[in-house]
């Protein structure tokens, strides 16, 4: 059954997680110093275990279990259905929109908020939202980014990021 | 009642209003605002007040802190996406009323409850601060240790399909926020020789990631399918709520203030755990719990009220004891303390003129608060006829502002990338996201406390089983999880039986 | 008011996002840009950082940013800074951290990566106790302590933050050194601790005391510094009761190191007339701070000599990396 499968997958990922992460804590957090202190290891140790015995149980679960409840009930979640059972996910979607996260930081970083934010969203325009037009893809990128610069930075003053290589803005 | 005249007469005047309603409009913009949140809001207003007379400095301080803890629901209700860490249950229902057309109806009652619930605090304040002051001292390491367990519980409430799932997401949140220097041993964990990574993941930073992250990659993978946004959300009436559902209500929202400035008023606690309780309380006692988390107004009424009643709850620590709950109302006690305002327990003795100004400021910024509120919604509501695929470009950029100014680091800007791509794998994985938030908002002091706790007591249990406070709190946190589970139980077994007879 | 705000926008980044990045140089018209302050703490480091950098600006007739740049400890506004030209337009708002923090392990370098500019202000540990005990002076606490042979605990910030330095000090120099259990808690939260009777003793800032000894709550029974503070006239330094601590905690400006000479004195100057200037005399009394502005030359001898202080009594407890 594909639900099993994927829970115990799911299981299995969270499972390597837990270990890992206490392995991590055991060998590089010191345990403290001792007496009546709970040290600075109890904690995040605790909670790699945790985590490990909960994603057993998952696993368990996911082949002896009953999965038949957990299906069935109605989800009384926030998260908007179709995103959980949405079938095949864009994983080129979630790379994309994740890469240009990271580009975003990177290069607020190296070319201040101005110039990164008319790069990225530029960028962001022609690949994720899938539009062709240039006069639009210039307006929106140069648009947003002046809009938020003149917004936040002058007349709110928040501390907009400089860049290190060059620096309009 | 001179005095009282006094500050009146002091507090309402033209310039002292126009600072307060200032604070309050750039409150109710940096909570409303996905990604920037009233804390760097407050950072901002400070160097503002220096050249301002004191009574001026309250009153933009003041508002600008209400403010933004009652503008966190607008994008938490119109987007899904929280404005502040207080605001993160109102999304439950407020983003579904959104999307079946009833924006402008969660919009106005969240803001007229948040003015309810801020008012009913004031009120608690001026009658027993000292009184409540003197219980909050009692608050000890085990005390809060025991409430925020308590607190913790609510997980059951919320973890969607299966308590299983639920339990995973707290305990990762709780993880990620053990990251960092640990303060108490000065002890680097988990961060592997950076010194960047020293900061840790901030709370604010995360919870950007955890909601709009997610919702970014939504909207382009819907976009990709070509799946168009549905009809309603484009259709949106500007409909206020009626008294007669108020009046439904007013029990719901007097128990939630009720909540929320006891909560707000035990220091180090805050808006989070108030409005997270006050949520599980209102759909535990509802008639109907399956509508919670599709829409039902009850889930905006009580974190609404819970969260703004808390603004109270943390003035009268701060007031009456000098001590400020959270990193927002340290900058306003910075803000009191550069005026010659020195809280404490002596200020209600010398100071009695400022203290009756607090009060009145309080009350104005609600108001300005209140008329801003209900006007804007006209204009928050157009949010939903702009094209979701640009929606979340300005999200994006707006994260990116937020989440770099929260501590002015490149870093948080990466972190906000990773822990969204962590949150959309476990949304995915059919592990609820909201979980994971709770974790983030209580691991902190769920660890520091229990730590300190252990350190008074010298390694012994005894410090949380000898406290009766601890205790009820205990046994509460043992009632919630034990009717979820008893619940998980019976359904199952009805759903059995119900097998069985169809088969049969 | 609306200008109030825009001008304080406007003033604090306009001039900082139109210029431009790659610096001409720094000896021409230093400053010709905006200066940007890193800012590591909250609370009261924030608050006089903001409140110097606006005098300050006045006197450079360039703006003065205010960076906040909080979290390990002053590590992360330290390495950001330390990474920073050496041109004079990046400075950082620093603190006896600097020593601290390189000890303990989270800076791999020390306060020899920066040049130090001016010390502006120093804030002065307090002793405070809870009324009811009774005792008056270190003297009698001291007495007590030994005579009762009990465990007391004593509220800090944190283990090897400030407050937990001077702590270990002080009591150690009283001889009651091995009967104190430290408790850490996060900033602020001491004096309620104290009041609800969780805790015997706390050393923390003396802003955070006023209104309890105003109100009869608490006892504040010595002071750390060399002299006695402002806010609290009456209180005696440890020093005049016979115990040999002189310990306070100097904020001053430092800048990466490299930065030419005529640049760390037009700082210098700027600070000076800051430091000077009434309103920041004013605010130090609101606050609860010590204004104490002392040239660049002078400065650096107070970093190196506390370096060695404090490398000395973390060894001691067991701390250093």
């Amino acid at each position: 059954m594909p639900q099993k499968m994927q829970d115990a997958f799911v299981g299995a990922v969270l499972l390597s997680a837990g270990l890992v992460w206490c392995v991590l804590v055991w060998r590089t957090i010191p345990p403290g110093t001792g007496g009546g202190d709970v040290g600075p290891r109890a904690f995040p140790l605790l909670l790699g275990a945790l985590l490990s015995i909960l994603s057993a149980v998952m696993i368990i679960k996911a082949f002896t279990g009953t999965p038949a409840v957990e299906a069935d009930l109605p989800i009384d979640d926030a998260e908007p259905e179709d995103s959980s059972t949405g079938g095949s996910v864009g994983w080129l979607t979630v790379f994309l929109t994740f890469a240009h996260m990271i580009a975003y930081a990177f290069l607020m970083q190296k070319l201040g908020f101005l110039l990164s934010t008319v790069v990225v969203v530029a960028s962001i325009m022609v690949t994720c939202a899938g539009e062709r037009s240039p006069l639009r893809i210039v307006g929106m990128s140069v648009g947003v980014a002046v809009m938020c610069w003149l917004i936040f930075g002058k007349l709110l003053g928040v501390y907009l990021a400089n860049g290190t290589w060059i620096n309009l803005g | 009642m001179d005095q009282f005249l006094n500050a009146a007469i002091m507090t309402l005047q033209p310039e002292v209003l126009g600072a307060i309603g200032l604070g309050s409009l750039i409150g109710l913009i940096f909570g409303s605002i996905p990604g920037l949140t009233f804390t760097v809001a407050l950072a901002l207003a400070l160097p503002l007040t220096f050249n301002l007379d004191s009574i001026s400095a309250i009153g933009l301080l003041l508002g600008t802190y209400i403010g933004g803890m009652t503008g966190g629901s607008v994008s938490a209700i119109l987007l899904g996406i929280p404005g502040t860490p207080s605001a993160a249950a109102t999304v439950f229902d407020g983003y579904p009323m959104a999307k079946n057309g009833r924006a402008s109806l969660a919009l106005g009652m969240a803001v007229i409850v948040s003015v309810f619930g801020g008012i009913f605090s004031l009120v608690v304040m001026v009658v027993a601060v000292q009184l409540v002051s003197k219980v909050a001292i009692t608050f000890g390491p085990a005390e809060i240790f025991a409430l925020v367990v308590f607190g913790l519980s609510t997980i059951c409430g919320m973890a969607g399909r299966s308590l299983l799932r639920g339990l995973i997401a707290g305990v990762i949140g709780l993880m990620l926020m053990t990251i960092g220097l640990d303060a108490f041993d000065g002890v680097q964990r988990l961060t592997f020789g950076s010194t960047n990574m020293l900061q840790g993941i901030n709370l604010l930073v995360a919870m950007i990631g955890l909601f709009a992250v997610p919702f970014v990659i939504q909207v382009f993978d819907e976009h990709r399918r070509g799946i168009k946004p549905p009809a309603q959300a484009t259709d949106v009436r500007a409909e206020l709520p009626s008294f007669r559902l108020m009046f439904a209500n007013l029990w719901l929202m007097i128990r939630c203030a009720f909540l929320g400035t006891g909560i707000g008023a035990i220091p180090g606690t805050g808006g989070p755990i108030a409005a997270f309780l006050a949520y599980d309380h209102a759909k535990r006692f509802s008639k109907e719990p399956k509508t919670f988390g599709r829409g039902n107004i009850k889930g905006v009424i009580a974190p609404e009220t819970a969260n703004n009643a808390v603004t109270g709850g943390t003035m009268i620590p701060l007031l009456a004891l000098g001590i400020p709950g959270d990193p927002a109302t340290a900058i306003v006690l910075a803000g009191l303390q550069i005026h010659g305002i020195v809280p404490g327990p002596a200020l209600f003795m010398t100071n009695q003129t400022e203290v009756y100004g607090i009060y009145i400021s309080i009350v104005v910024a609600y108001v300005a608060i209140l008329v801003m509120q209900l006007l804007g919604i006209r204009l928050f509501v157009h949010v939903l006829r702009v094209p979701p695929r640009l929606m979340a470009i300005v999200v994006i950029v707006l994260c990116g502002i937020g989440a770099f100014s929260v501590r002015n680091s490149i870093f948080d800007v990466y972190t906000m990338a990773i822990v969204g791509l962590l949150a959309y794998g476990l949304i995915k994985a059919d592990i609820p996201a909201t979980p994971i938030i709770l974790g983030l908002v209580l691991g902190p002091i769920l660890e520091s406390e229990f730590r300190t706790a252990m350190n008074l007591s010298g390694g012994d249990f005894a410090i949380f089983y000898t406290s009766p406070t601890a205790l009820v709190f205990f046994a509460l946190a043992l009632l919630i999880v034990g009717l979820q589970l008893s619940g998980e139980f019976f359904r199952k077994k009805s759903k059995n039986a119900a097998v069985g007879t169809s088969n049969a | 008011m609306m200008s109030t705000l825009s001008k304080g926008g406007i003033f604090a980044t306009a001039l900082a996002v139109f210029a431009m990045g790659a610096s001409l140089p720094a000896k021409a018209e230093y400053p010709e840009k905006p200066v940007e302050m890193t800012v590591l703490f909250g609370g009261t480091a924030n608050t006089i950082a903001q409140l110097l950098s606006e005098l300050m600006a006045e006197e450079l007739g360039s703006p003065v940013v205010p960076v906040s740049r909080t979290g390990g400890g002053g590590a992360i506004g330290y390495a950001h800074v330390q990474s920073m030209r050496p041109d004079g337009y990046n400075v950082v708002w620093n603190s006896n951290s600097i020593n601290t923090s390189y000890h303990l392990g989270t800076l791999p370098f020390n306060y020899e990566a920066f040049d130090p500019v001016a010390q502006i202000s120093v804030e002065v540990p307090v002793l405070a106790v809870s009324a009811d005990k009774g005792w008056t002076n270190l003297e009698e606490m001291a007495a007590a302590v030994k005579e009762s042979g009990e465990t007391y605990n004593i509220g800090i910030s944190g283990k090897g933050s400030f407050t937990h330095l001077t702590s270990v000090a002080l009591f150690n120099a009283m001889g009651i050194g091995d009967q104190m259990n430290y408790i850490s808690y996060g900033d602020g939260k001491a004096p309620v601790e104290l009041l609800a009777g969780r805790i015997d003793a706390a050393i923390q800032w003396p802003g955070q005391f006023l209104s309890y000894v105003e109100s009869g709550d608490l006892s504040v029974i010595a002071s750390t510094g060399a002299d006695p503070v402002s806010v609290l006239p009456d209180v005696e330094t440890a020093q005049a009761q016979g115990f040999d601590v002189d310990i306070s905690m100097w904020r001053g400006i430092a800048v990466p190191k490299g930065t030419p000479e005529e640049v760390i004195v037009k700082l210098e100057e700027a600070a000076k007339s800051a430091v000077e200037s009434e309103k920041f005399q004013s605010a130090a009394q609101n606050i609860g701070f010590e204004p104490s502005f002392k040239g660049h030359a002078e400065f650096g001898e107070v970093i190196a000599e506390d370096d060695a202080f404090y490398a000395s009594l973390l060894q001691e407890l067991g701390m250093t990396n």
